[in-house]
C-alpha cells in the first residue's frame, strides 16, 4: 500500500504539472505520513541526498560546460569536427555527432552537450536547408554519447547511489568504448537518413585547414587528456577533475582565446547556478524517494520477482533493460539513477553481473529516456532550440532511437566492451 | 499512548498485527554486527510469540551512519549500529573508547566494557533521545600502506593516508607527521592504485573486505585505536514499548555482545589468513614509541572530566 | 524546462521579490565559485604542500547545500524547475488556472516543510562541532531551511498572481 501511495501521488502530481522534484518530495511526504513516520525524514534525507562530497562534480561539470559553450571552446570543437566528417552524407548531422563525442569528453553531461552542440548546430543546419526535425533528432540522440564518454557526472552519481563503493576511475574507463560504439552507430544512422532525404555533403577544406582547425581545437581536446593523465597519475580524483575542468576551461577561454569578458563570466556563473540548483534539487528529492523504496523493501521484491521469471544473466539483463526503457519514458536520468541503482544493484550482483557493466547499461537506458517523451530534458531543450513541437520530433526520431537501442543491446550483452579497459588500466 | 493494535509509528504497518522494529547497518549481510542484531530479532520473535519482530536493513540500504543516528533520534528507524568515531562530537563519552592507546589488548577492552564501562557510556546516549543497547568491539585499528613497514611513528612521516572524518583520527595522524587525506571509501581503492594516497587505517575485517590489501602490502600493527561499534535504539520508540518488552530488549542487547564476539573472532581470523596468503606483510611496531607519540593527544582529550572518568575506569582493568 | 514567465507586473511587492530571487541566485553562484576554489585547494594542498586540511570535505557539502537550496528557490520564482507541462496546454483558462493553484500549493507545502524542519534540524545540532571543521554539525540544514522559506514565499506569490483576474487573456 505504501508503494502504491508513493507511485500514484508521484504520477498524479507529475501529470498535473507539478515539477519533478516537488512531485518526488510530495509523494515521499504523503507516504511518510501514511507509514506514521516523522515528516522530518523528508528534510533529513534531502540533506543526506546532497551530503556526499562526490556530488560536487555535478555543479562543476555544468559550470565547465557553460564556460566552454560561451567562451568559444565548443565552437572550435565543432569547427574541427566539421572538417573531419563534413564530407559524409548529411555532413552537418555527422558533425553534430562527432562534436558530442568531443564536447561530452569535457562537459560530463548530456544537458550541457545538447545546449552547447545542439545550440550551435541546430540553427546552422536549419540555415543550410536541413529539415528541423532531422537537425533536432540527430543532435539530441548524439547527446547520449556525452553521457558515457568520460568524464561523466552521471557515472559519479551512480557511484554515490551505490554507496560510494564503486571506483569512479573504473567507471570512467568503462565508458570509453560504449561511447565510441554509440558514435559510430549514430553516424551510420545519420548517413542512411541523410541519403534518403537527399542531403548533401560539405566541401572538404583541405588538409592545411584541417590542421589549423585541429590546432585551434587542441586546447579543448587537451582537457580530455589532462583529466585522464591527472587521474591515472594520482594527482587528482575523478571528482576533483571537475574543478580542474572549470579552471582549465577558464584558462583556455580567458587567456588563450581571450574571448571572455568579466561580464560574460558573471553571466555564465549565474546561468550555471540556475541549472545547478534545479538539478541538485531533483537529485536530493530523488534520494528521499529512494530511501522510501528501500524502506518498503522494493529492492527485495524486485529480486524475488525477477528470480521467479528469469534464471540466467541474459534474461535478467534483458528484463532490466526493458524496465529501464519504460521507466525512462517518464523519468529524468538523475532521479532514475538514484532510484534504480539501489533497486537493481542487488539483483545484478545476485546474478554475477559486474556493477561497472551494469552502470553502462543503466546510464545508456536512462539516457535514451532523456529523448523519449513524455519527460526528457534533452528532448525538451533540443526541441526548444529547434523551435519544433515534441510531436514533430517524435514522428521522425525512430531510426535514431532504434540505433541507440541497438547500441544499448550490444553494450548490454557484451560486457567485455565495458570491462576490458578498466581491467587493462588497472595493470 | 502505547496502544497494542495497529503500529504507532514503529517501523510501519505490520500485516501480522504485531510490532515491527526496523534496524539498520551499513555492513553487509553476514558481517558480525548484522548477525548479532539478526540474533536479537530471532530471540525477540521467539520470546514474544511473534508479537515483536525485527527487520534488518543491512548494507546501508537506509543510508549512512551519520544520518541513521538522527533518524533513530527522531523515531524514523528503531535500532541502528554505528561506529563510535561517528558519535564522538555529539556524545563526548564515546571519545574515551576511540582515543589512542586507551586499551592494552582486546582482552582488556572486553574486560573493561563488561565491567561497567559499557553501561556507563551507554547511559550517556539518553541525553539526546537514544538508548544504548550494546557495545560491539571490532578489533584494533592499524595502519596499512603501499610503501614500507611502519615500525616507528617516524615511518609515517609524509605518507598520504585516507582517514575517516573524525577529529581524533585527523589529529592523531597529523601528530604522527602523516598527511590525512579526505576521500570516500569507494575512491580509496583506486587512490591506492594510482598512488594518490599511500595508505589508510582500519581493522582487519575492513582491510580484507575492501580489497585494499591488493595494493597496500604492508600491514603494521600499530593498534592505535579500538573504536568499537555501538548499537543504539530510538528513545522515542523505546518508550512506546511495554516495561517488560523494554527489559527484554535491553537484556537481548547485552547478550548479543557474546554472539557478536564469537562471530568477530572467527571472521577476523579468516580475514587475516586471506590477507597473509595474498602476500601481505604484517609487522609488529615499537609500541612504546607509538604510545609516547600519541600521549599529548590523549592528555588533551582527558581534560574533559567526564571523558577522564571513563578513562580512569578503563585503566582500572589493566 | 518551461516557458519563461511573461507576467512582468512591477508593482511594489513584485519588485522586492525580484530582488530577493536575485540575491538568492547570486549566493548560489558564489557558492559554486567556492566549490571550485575548495576542490582546487584540496588538490593543491595534497599534491604541492602535502598537508590536506580537514575542512575541505565539510565545507564542500555546505557549499553544495547552499548552491542547491538557493538555486532551487530562485528557480521557483522564475519557474525553471523540470516538469511535464503537457496537460496544462490542453486545458481551457479556468482549468489551467486551477491546475496552477494545485502546483503552487504543492510547491509551497514542500517549501514550508523544508523551512520548518530544516530550521529544527539546524537548531538541534547547532552546539555540536562537526568533525574536521570549526562549524556546527547541522549547518547544512541552514541553507535548506532558508531555501525552503524562499520557496514558500515565491510559491505563494505565484499563487496570488494565478488567482488574480487578468484583464488580457490570450493576446498571442
Ligand atoms: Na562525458
Ligand atoms: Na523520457
Amino acid at each position: 500500500m505504501g508503494i502504491a501511495i508513493l507511485f500514484i501521488v508521484f504520477g498524479v502530481l507529475l501529470v498535473l504539472g507539478v515539477p519533478v522534484a516537488f512531485s518526488l518530495a510530495a509523494a515521499a511526504l504523503a507516504t511518510l505520513w501514511y507509514l506514521d513516520l516523522p515528516a522530518v525524514v523528508l528534510v533529513q534525507q534531502i540533506g543526506a541526498g546532497i551530503g556526499t562530497a562526490s556530488l560536487v562534480a555535478i555543479p562543476l561539470f555544468i559550470f565547465a560546460g557553460e564556460i566552454m559553450m560561451r567562451g568559444g571552446i565548443s565552437e572550435r570543437l565543432i569547427a574541427f569536427a566539421a572538417s573531419l566528417v563534413g564530407r559524409l552524407r548529411g555532413g552537418l548531422g555527422q558533425v553534430s555527432i562527432l562534436s558530442s563525442l568531443f564536447f561530452g569528453g569535457v562537459s560530463g553531461s548530456a544537458i550541457a552537450d545538447v545546449s552547447a552542440v545542439g545550440g550551435t548546430m541546430i540553427p546552422q543546419m536549419v540555415k543550410r536547408g536541413y529539415d528541423r526535425d532531422f537537425a533536432v533528432n540527430v543532435s539530441i540522440t548524439a547527446a547520449l554519447v556525452a553521457l558515457v564518454v568520460p568524464p561523466s557526472h552521471n557515472l559519479i552519481l551512480f557511484s554515490a547511489a551505490a554507496g560510494g563503493s564503486i571506483s569512479i576511475t573504473d567507471l570512467f574507463a568503462a565508458g570509453i568504448l560504449p561511447a565510441l560504439l554509440m558514435t559510430v552507430v549514430l553516424m551510420v544512422t545519420g548517413y542512411c537518413v541523410a541519403r534518403r532525404r537527399g542531403y548533401g555533403v560539405e566541401a572538404f577544406p583541405g588538409f592545411r585547414k584541417v590542421a589549423k582547425l585541429l590546432i585551434a581545437a587542441l586546447p579543448g581536446l587537451g582537457l580530455v587528456a589532462l583529466i585522464f593523465i591527472g587521474i591515472r597519475a594520482g594527482i587528482f580524483t575523478a571528482v576533483e577533475s571537475a574543478a580542474i575542468a572549470v579552471v582549465y576551461a577558464l584558462f583556455v577561454t580567458g587567456v588563450l582565446y581571450r574571448n571572455f569578458s568579466l561580464r560574460g563570466f558573471l553571466d555564465t556563473v549565474i546561468h550555471a547556478a540556475q541549472g545547478t540548483g534545479v538539478i541538485l534539487f531533483v537529485i536530493a528529492t530523488a534520494a528521499v524517494f529512494g530511501w522510501l523504496l528501500a524502506y518498503l523493501e522494493v529492492p527485495v521484491a524486485m529480486v524475488n520477482f525477477l528470480g521467479m521469471i528469469a534464471h540466467d544473466q541474459t534474461t535478467v539483463l534483458l528484463m532490466i533493460v526493458v524496465l529501464l526503457l519504460i521507466l525512462g519514458t517518464f523519468m529524468d536520468l538523475a532521479p532514475m539513477i538514484l532510484i534504480c541503482t539501489p533497486i537493481f544493484l542487488p539483483v545484478v550482483k545476485a546474478y554475477g553481473i559486474d556493477p561497472v557493466h551494469f552502470a553502462m547499461v543503466l546510464v545508456i537506458s536512462g539516457g535514451i529516456g532523456l529523448v523519449t517523451p513524455p519527460v526528457g530534458s534533452v528532448l525538451f531543450i533540443g526541441t526548444a532550440i529547434g523551435k519544433i513541437s515534441i510531436a514533430e520530433s517524435m514522428k521522425t526520431i525512430w531510426p535514431f532511437w532504434l540505433a541507440a537501442v541497438a547500441g544499448l543491446l550490444v553494450v548490454t550483452f557484451f560486457p567485455q566492451l565495458s570491462l576490458w579497459l578498466p581491467a587493462l588500466m588497472r595493470h | 499512548a502505547c496502544s497494542n493494535g495497529v503500529s504507532t509509528g514503529m517501523g510501519g504497518k505490520d500485516s501480522a498485527g504485531g510490532h515491527l522494529l526496523t534496524a539498520s547497518d551499513v555492513h553487509v549481510a553476514n558481517y558480525p554486527t548484522v548477525t548479532a542484531v539478526d540474533w536479537i530479532g530471532k530471540e525477540l520473535e521467539r520470546q514474544t510469540d511473534g508479537r515483536l519482530r525485527l527487520r534488518m536493513y543491512h548494507s546501508g540500504q537506509l543510508g549512512r551512519e551519520s544520518e541513521a543516528i538522527d533518524m533513530a533520534r527522531f523515531g524514523a528507524i528503531d535500532i541502528t549500529r554505528v561506529y563510535s568515531g561517528a558519535l564522538n562530537n555529539a556524545f563526548p563519552l564515546t571519545q574515551a573508547l576511540c582515543l589512542p592507546y586507551v586499551f592494552d589488548s582486546v582482552a582488556h577492552m572486553r574486560h573493561a566494557l563488561d565491567g561497567g564501562v559499557a553501561a556507563a557510556v551507554l547511559r550517556g546516549f539518553e541525553s539526546r533521545d537514544l538508548i544504548g543497547l550494546a557495545i560491539y568491539d571490532s578489533g584494533t585499528r592499524n595502519f596499512y600502506n603501499t610503501k614500507h613497514p611502519i615500525v616507528e611513528p617516524h615511518d609515517l612521516h609524509g605518507l598520504k593516508l585516507r582517514v575517516a572524518r573524525s577529529d581524533i583520527f585527523l589529529e592523531l595522524i597529523r601528530m604522527f607527521g602523516a598527511n590525512p587525506t579526505p576521500m570516500s571509501l569507494g575512491d580509496t581503492f583506486s587512490g591506492l592504485e594510482t598512488h594518490m594516497i599511500d595508505g589508510a587505517e582500519n581493522n582487519m575485517l575492513s582491510f580484507q573486505s575492501s580489497r585494499h590489501y591488493e595494493s597496500a602490502r604492508y600491514w603494521s600493527e600499530t593498534e592505535h585505536s579500538y573504536a568499537p561499534d555501538i548499537l543504539l535504539m530510538s528513545r522515542r520508540n523505546f518508550e512506546k514499548l511495554t516495561p517488560s518488552d523494554r527489559e527484554l530488549l535491553l537484556d537481548l542487547g547485552r547478550r548479543s555482545v557474546t554472539v557478536m564476539r564469537q562471530q568477530w573472532d572467527a571472521t577476523e581470523g579468516k580475514a587475516r589468513q586471506t590477507v597473509l596468503a595474498h602476500g601481505v606483510k604484517a609487522n609488529a611496531v615499537d609500541m612504546v614509541a607509538f604510545r609516547t607519540a600519541a600521549a599529548p593527544l590523549l592528555q588533551k582529550y582527558l581534560q574533559q572530566p567526564d571523558v577522564a572518568e571513563i578513562y580512569r575506569r578503563i585503566r582500572e582493568f589493566t | 524546462m518551461s516557458e519563461t514567465d511573461d507576467r512582468t507586473i512591477v508593482t511594489g511587492p513584485q519588485r522586492w521579490l525580484e530582488v530577493l530571487a536575485r540575491i538568492a541566485i547570486h549566493i548560489a553562484a558564489f557558492a559554486m565559485l567556492g566549490l571550485v576554489a575548495v576542490q582546487g585547494w584540496q588538490v593543491f594542498a595534497r599534491y604541492v604542500i602535502n598537508d590536506s586540511p580537514g575542512w575541505t570535505e565539510p565545507l564542500t557539502i555546505l557549499l553544495l547545500s547552499t548552491a542547491m537550496s538557493l538555486g532551487a528557490a530562485a528557480a521557483v520564482h522564475s519557474n525553471r524547475h523540470f516538469g511535464f507541462f503537457l496537460l496544462a496546454g490542453q486545458l481551457g483558462p479556468r482549468l489551467k488556472c486551477a491546475l496552477e493553484v494545485v502546483v503552487e500549493i504543492v510547491v509551497a507545502t514542500i517549501g514550508a516543510v523544508l523551512a520548518w524542519w530544516g530550521w529544527m534540524l539546524w537548531m538541534d545540532g547547532v552546539h555540536i562541532k562537526t568533525a574536521g571543521a570549526d562549524f556546527p554539525q547541522s549547518i547544512n540544514y541552514l541553507p535548506l531551511s532558508i531555501g525552503g522559506a524562499l520557496m514558500l514565499v515565491f510559491a505563494i506569490n505565484r499563487l496570488v498572481l494565478a488567482l488574480r483576474p487578468t484583464t488580457i487573456e490570450g493576446g498571442h
